[in-house]
């Protein structure tokens, strides 16, 4: 099945397959390059253009319905193709190009800035035609120079673009960096540097490939010998053949490849006129180059289709910005060029080390993974928003930015497809782990009893509550994480919290009473209760005094699900209990999640906060009303100077019944909902809900982690 | 030495003369010219001759004027002008002397020696 269209060429109405007008119009568009620079151009282009309509009309007239892909073919043929024709022309050349005369005498090899091509003030340019090399690369350099020193390069370019003059310069017409399509590997940007530079294609290989070599020559020599040791080696030689590599995609994306004959003699620098391009076809490159060459004229058509429009549309902003001025216009709208331009280039740095740094962060964060992620799905999504989420937007504004310096016009609209779909497919991710995260949350072990510390009662009545262990510090073992704050030590098989919270309650009874409650969260109760089993915690108690450990250890596989232990002590009417200042060296957070009474809000909640607000070395005594004051009769959560002016119910304990309501109202709701559950599906919108509010929850979460 | 260069080199001299001595005869239309070149094996690629006639125009040696054709947009039909026919006055001249030259040149049996390439322009 072919398309067909209807054309007006020359007056003529005239029916085309839509592969044959496209084969047409690249035949005309290289004939519009060819006598770009001839004086009757519009005139030859139309008379030639006439001829072709005449031909095809003539086609029609003996039967054809519409003008086949041959019909062109032939046509074309007839007419000759721009790099078959005669070099009638003698006097072409000068007519053209007076202005380039004009800078090519003696003057030459001064540096000027280069107004005709030019994205800030044409500096760049300037400069890479003075050293006579592709202005991309003086651009790029340009850039690095900006952003590692710390804005070093634009300052220099401010200079230059005010001491330089400007001029009309010549167009580069040397080496431009390609990929290589006929070498290649992988993308063929190695053998597209090596034509650059002149080098052979595998030496470039080599040292793209060097790192990668090096570090599994260095991991497969030093794994016997140094276990340990041999990740920092790896580590090393691992983020350079990262760099190498990411490079190598950063290349691959944003080079163009040399598809044409005109783009592959650009790469290895030779001159290129139309002779040469017929020598160079003539050379026995056959009709497969030609087709590849008219495909790549079209993609540059389209190219310069956008051009155009983009230009059209920079002009009506400049006229917008000179309308109000040319001086004062002129240079605020260079000042905002400028600042756009840094500020998107810093912004692009910082998410192009920000991409580096979550590379690298990712490899040494990464044993902390296993305290967190469970299952196969949890680690995939995990994945998914760590590449995809995450690194997909880095990737495309990179490409965008650099494809912007290197002056590359937008050739594949694919591209935007493509990263449009990987960063969907993040989206997903992270909604899925987020609800699985959520869920593995979802439940506590509350409702299975702690154990009971058998104790001797306190000689003198009154208890010591004391930690004796050492206070847990990060240890270092991975030594390019740094913690800060105290309370976590993680190594490769263990997690350490100082997740422990001692809370105060009154006796039943006339007797001290120590209660061990490991707590641990979960998909289901039974789950959380599986993990609080799992944690290791000690308390020992011994005249008098309760020795509670210094953290909770959690195993590898159990993960962390908001571990904590809880130490209840449960003190008499009239006993005292003294806290040693050794408590400090706990450090206790909660992780829960509140849901709200409506739909299905979740929420990740993380407090800090200690309740635990009694000083130490303090004398408490337990009253009749279940409050601890201190010998001052102030009780523990008021600040000192604080009287309490007579009431009967002290905040501690109006806090413990609104929560045990809130208890009971979440617990009412969970019933509420498991019958609504099987009652009706969901609605899109409370999915969504779910979704958002999942989210936010990762990010406290990983904040927390943070 | 690439002989293509030389070949175009000599037929680029001469492709005007020959156009605009088949203008000459009469009105022409591009695609006559072209039929007659082949007809006369000097084979021309009709986009080589747009330009080459566009620049005649330009230059004042012809002038051209539409005429309806059954077949097709209206074509342009070149004649000579004036100062074309006088132009082409001046190129007959030196195409006689040259081919003479040329002629008597290539067609001697043995060289002789001590002959000086510029007498050829002198003759």
């Amino acid at each position: 099945m072919k398309k067909i269209i209807s054309i007006n060429l020359s007056g003529r109405v005239i029916l085309i397959e839509d592969s044959a007008f496209e084969k047409l119009q690249s035949y005309l568009d290289s004939l519009r390059r060819y006598f770009a620079k001839e004086e009757g151009r519009d005139e030859i282009i139309n008379d030639i253009e006439s001829r072709i309509a005449e031909l095809m009309n003539d086609k029609t007239r003996k039967g054809a319905t519409a003008i086949a892909e041959e019909d062109v073919e032939e046509i074309v043929a007839s007419m000759g193709r721009p790099e078959d024709f005669d070099p009638v022309d003698t006097e072409e050349p000068a007519s053209a190009t007076p202005r380039v005369e004009r800078l090519q005498g003696p003057r030459r090899r001064r540096l000027y800035r280069d107004s005709s091509d030019k994205i800030l003030g044409g500096v760049c340019a300037g400069i890479a035609n003075y050293l006579n090399v592709d202005p991309a690369i003086i651009r790029l350099l340009f850039a690095i120079i900006t952003f590692g020193g710390f804005g070093f390069g634009i300052l220099i370019y401010i200079l230059l673009w005010i001491v330089l003059p400007a001029g009309d310069l010549e167009e580069y017409a040397g080496k431009r960096l390609y990929r290589n399509p006929d070498d290649r590997v992988f993308g063929g940007v190695a053998s597209g540097l090596a034509a650059y530079f002149g080098r052979e294609a595998w030496l470039i290989r080599l040292i793209f490939a060097a790192p990668l070599l090096l570090n599994i020559l260095v991991g497969m020599f030093s794994w016997p010998f140094f276990h340990e040791g041999s990740f920092v080696t790896n580590m090393i030689f691992g983020s350079v053949s990262g760099t190498f590599i990411v490079a190598y995609i950063v290349l691959w994306i944003v080079l163009p490849e040399a598809r044409s004959q005109y783009q592959k003699m650009e790469m290895r620098g030779e001159k290129v006129d139309v002779n040469r391009i017929r020598r160079n076809v003539r050379e026995g490159l056959g009709t497969m180059k030609e087709k590849v060459k008219n495909w790549g004229e079209e993609v540059r058509d389209s190219a310069r289709e956008f051009n155009t429009r983009g230009k059209a549309f920079a002009t009506e902003v400049r006229e917008a910005g000179q309308r109000t001025g040319r001086g004062l216009g002129h240079v605020l709208g260079v000042l905002f060029r400028v600042f756009f331009i840094f500020l998107a280039g810093t912004i692009a740095f910082a998410l192009f080390v920000a991409l580096l740094g979550l590379i690298v962060g990712g490899v040494g964060v990464w044993p902390l993974k296993n305290f967190l992620l469970e299952g196969f799905w949890q680690n995939t999504f995990a994945w998914g928003i760590l590449l995809f989420f995450l690194g997909i937007p880095l990737v495309a504004f990179i490409t965008w930015l650099i494809r912007r310096i290197m002056r590359v016009r937008s050739q594949h609209s694919y591209l935007g497809w493509i990263f449009g779909g990987l960063w969907a497919l993040g989206w997903v991710s992270l909604a899925l782990f987020a609800g699985s995260m959520v869920n593995d949350f979802r439940r506590d072990n509350s409702r299975y009893r702690g154990t009971e510390l058998p104790i001797i009662q306190p000689a003198n009545g009154k208890m010591i509550v004391r930690v004796s262990g050492p206070e847990v510090l990060y240890s270092g073992d991975f030594p390019w994480i740094e913690i800060d704050g105290e309370g976590v030590d993680i190594t490769r098989d263990s997690l350490k919290l100082a997740n422990v919270r001692v809370r105060v309650e009154q006796s039943n009874d006339s007797a001290y009473h120590v209660e061990i409650k490991k707590y641990s969260r979960g998909r289901t109760a039974a789950d959380a209760e599986a993990r609080a089993q799992q944690i290791s915690f000690n308390a020992s108690y011994t005249d008098s005094v309760l020795d509670i450990g210094s953290g909770i250890g959690i195993g590898r596989e159990s993960r962390f699900r908001g571990q904590q232990a809880v130490v209840i002590v449960r003190i008499p009417t009239g006993k005292r209990i003294r806290f040693d200042e050794s408590l400090d060296k706990l450090h206790a957070l909660d992780v829960r999640i509140s849901e709200k009474r409506r739909w299905r809000e979740n929420r990740f909640d993380i407090d800090f906060d200690e309740h635990f607000n009694y000083r130490s070395n303090v004398d408490y005594v337990m009253g009749v009303d279940g409050v601890l004051r201190d010998e001052w009769g102030n009780r523990a959560s008021e600040s000192y100077r604080y009287r309490p002016a007579g009431d009967s119910i002290s905040i501690e304990q109006q806090r413990r019944k609104v929560e045990e309501e809130q208890r009971k109202l979440r617990e009412m709701e969970e019933k509420r909902k498991t019958m609504r559950r099987k009652r009706e599906f969901r609605t899109p919108a409370d999915t969504g809900k779910a979704w958002a509010s999942s989210r936010s929850a990762v990010f406290s979460l990983v904040d927390s982690w943070n | 030495m690439n002989i293509e260069n030389t070949q175009s080199q000599m037929r680029k001299g001469i492709l005007e003369f020959c156009i605009l001595s088949i203008i000459r005869r009469g009105e022409a239309y591009p695609s006559d010219i072209v039929e007659e070149m082949r007809a006369a094996n000097l084979n021309i690629l009709e986009g080589t001759l747009y330009p080459l006639l566009t620049r005649l125009k330009n230059a004042e040696m012809l002038s051209y004027r539409w005429v309806e054709s059954s077949s097709g947009p209206p074509r342009k039909y070149f004649s000579l002008t004036e100062k074309g026919e006088k132009f082409y006055g001046e190129l007959e001249q030196t195409w006689n002397e040259l081919s003479n030259g040329v002629n008597a040149l290539t067609s001697k049996r043995s060289p002789v020696s001590g002959q000086n390439p510029d007498s050829l322009e002198n003759q």
